[in-house]
């Protein structure tokens, strides 16, 4: 028995770093508590002072009728509250029959207290924590700071221009907003060739004559001699011709 | 009574000398005896189309304006050469194609009267029922006279600006010219272009029909300047086009 607590323990995170002979100690805080199919384990804004791990059954976090998450064997819920507590910001019940273990805040901090071998190895894994959530923060920054490029580079092609600027480092991401910068760089480019492709087409199709330097051009051809000669004698060669074939 | 063509472009490499030597070939099948002059010095390659090689011209247009020979010894009949049996004959006259004769011509530029005349000893000696007049592009004298004597004028031209702009100003000094007929050919259109669309532009752009708006052809430029493509290529749709371009063009002269 004690020894299936010890394994439950060594999975939950809080104690991946606490020493095995240690573990023991804190499986003897465990309270083995069961609940009824529908039983609530805390209401939300309940004062929160134990973690709970389940050892059997399953049960629902949730706001009043909003399902947040479902909760399974070996899962583990309310451990900040073990070391910081808090209202709870959820309910949980049972779903089904569920047998628990719960931590109070009182003993777990004995043991801290009397082990701070234990304190030490759940302040190692918090502080892991924080930098993770530090890392995941950063990470979320530059992923918002790229959405916002390609939401940019959008708008700016709505706009007629162009010249995505930035997305090459976003289109060598491998997650799907990379796979989006690719596409929309693809799109871009192709919209881009059909536009200047109609404009041209549009452009030649447009006949556009400069009439002025038309007729400019023509006066410098028609008013020399030559072509006053020309004209004279196109004339009469034609009246010769016409009176010929009639 | 021989019917005068010329055939003219603003600009150079709109396919004008193909368009006269198709036009040529199609209007000799059905029998006509037809002449064609090239004028276009700056780029005379209608020999070429016709099979003629630079050692087989001996005389061309510029000898006899230079009164160097009579106007017969510049003539070629290019018939046999076509490779094809045809019911009628083609006569060329080439135009010279020594680099220093082309320097002096634009330097000195033909003898516009002598054109004339040799022109008609032609139609005359060879008893021809079309002269086709492959012009200089642009509007030298020489053109001018080819227009002036001209019962046709057919303007090539390619649908870009520049084009637009110099075929208006041809057509206008053509009708000065009391030129009886002209048309529009317009030539290379891009396949994307829709061909009623740009004739309906066209003709009224210049108040002027439009007779053709052949595509671009992957097809002709291949062939380039290396046959006569009617010949080559019957069944193809632009030699549907080049027929009808013919017939239009001599629609209302008298039949073979």
């Amino acid at each position: 028995m004690a020894d299936d607590r010890i394994n439950i323990l060594k999975t939950v995170s809080l104690f991946i770093e606490t020493p095995e002979e240690l573990l023991a100690e804190v499986a003897a805080l465990l309270e083995e508590i069961e609940v009824k199919a529908g039983d609530t384990i805390f209401e939300k804004g309940d004062p929160g002072s134990s973690m709970y791990i389940i050892v059997e059954g399953r049960a629902r976090a949730h706001d009043g009728d909003r399902t947040l998450n479902f909760l399974f064997k070996r899962d583990v819920f309310g451990e900040m509250a073990a070391l910081d507590p808090e209202p709870r910001s959820a309910s949980v019940t049972a779903v089904e029959d569920t047998r628990l273990f719960r931590l109070s805040q009182e003993a777990f901090q004995e043991l801290m207290r009397k082990r701070p071998v234990v304190m030490y190895g759940i302040i190692r894994i918090l502080t892991r924590r924080l930098r993770d959530r530090m890392r995941d923060m950063a990470e979320d920054f530059k992923y918002m700071q790229q959405f916002a490029r390609v939401t940019a580079a959008a708008a700016a092609v709505e706009a007629g221009i162009y010249e995505p600027e930035g997305l090459d480092e976003v289109a060598e991401r491998t997650d799907q907003l990379g796979q989006l910068a690719r596409v929309f760089l693809r799109m871009v480019r192709e919209v881009y060739a059909r536009e200047q492709h109609l404009k041209q087409q549009v452009a030649e199709l447009r006949i556009e004559i400069d009439k002025a330097k038309q007729a400019r051009h023509v006066a410098e051809i028609t008013e020399t001699d030559y072509f006053q000669d020309l004209q004279r004698k196109a004339r009469e060669l034609r009246a010769s011709r016409g009176d010929r074939t009639e | 009574m021989a019917t005068i063509i010329a055939i003219h472009s603003f600009r150079g490499g709109t396919g004008k000398s193909n368009t006269v030597a198709n036009m040529a070939t199609v209007l000799a099948s059905e029998g006509r005896r037809v002449g064609v002059v090239d004028t276009d010095i700056l780029s005379p390659g209608i020999h070429v189309l016709f099979g003629l090689d630079e050692t087989q011209v001996t005389h061309s247009l510029n000898d006899y304006l230079w009164g160097r020979c009579d106007i017969q010894q510049a003539t070629y009949d290019v018939t046999p050469r076509l490779g094809t049996e045809i019911a009628g004959r083609i006569y060329l006259i080439p135009s010279s194609l020594k680099a220093g004769e082309i320097a002096r011509i634009l330097r000195e530029g033909y003898d516009a009267g002598l054109l004339n005349d040799g022109l008609h000893k032609l139609i005359e000696d060879q008893r021809l029922d079309v002269l086709l007049i492959d012009t200089h592009p642009g509007l030298n004298e020489e053109t001018l006279l080819s227009i002036a004597i001209a019962d046709v004028l057919v303007i090539v031209l390619r649908p870009d600006q520049q084009d637009y702009q110099g075929t208006g100003v041809t057509v206008e000094v053509a009708r000065k010219l009391d030129v009886p007929r002209m048309a529009l050919v317009v030539n290379k259109t891009p396949q994307a272009f829709d061909p009623a669309e740009v004739k309906a532009r066209v003709e009224k752009a210049y108040n002027c029909p439009v007779i053709a708006v052949l595509p671009h052809s992957d097809d002709l430029m291949a062939l380039a300047s290396s046959g006569i493509f009617v010949l080559r290529f019957p069944d193809h749709p632009i030699s549907a086009l080049l027929r009808d371009i013919t017939r239009l063009v001599v629609s209302g002269l008298a039949p073979p």
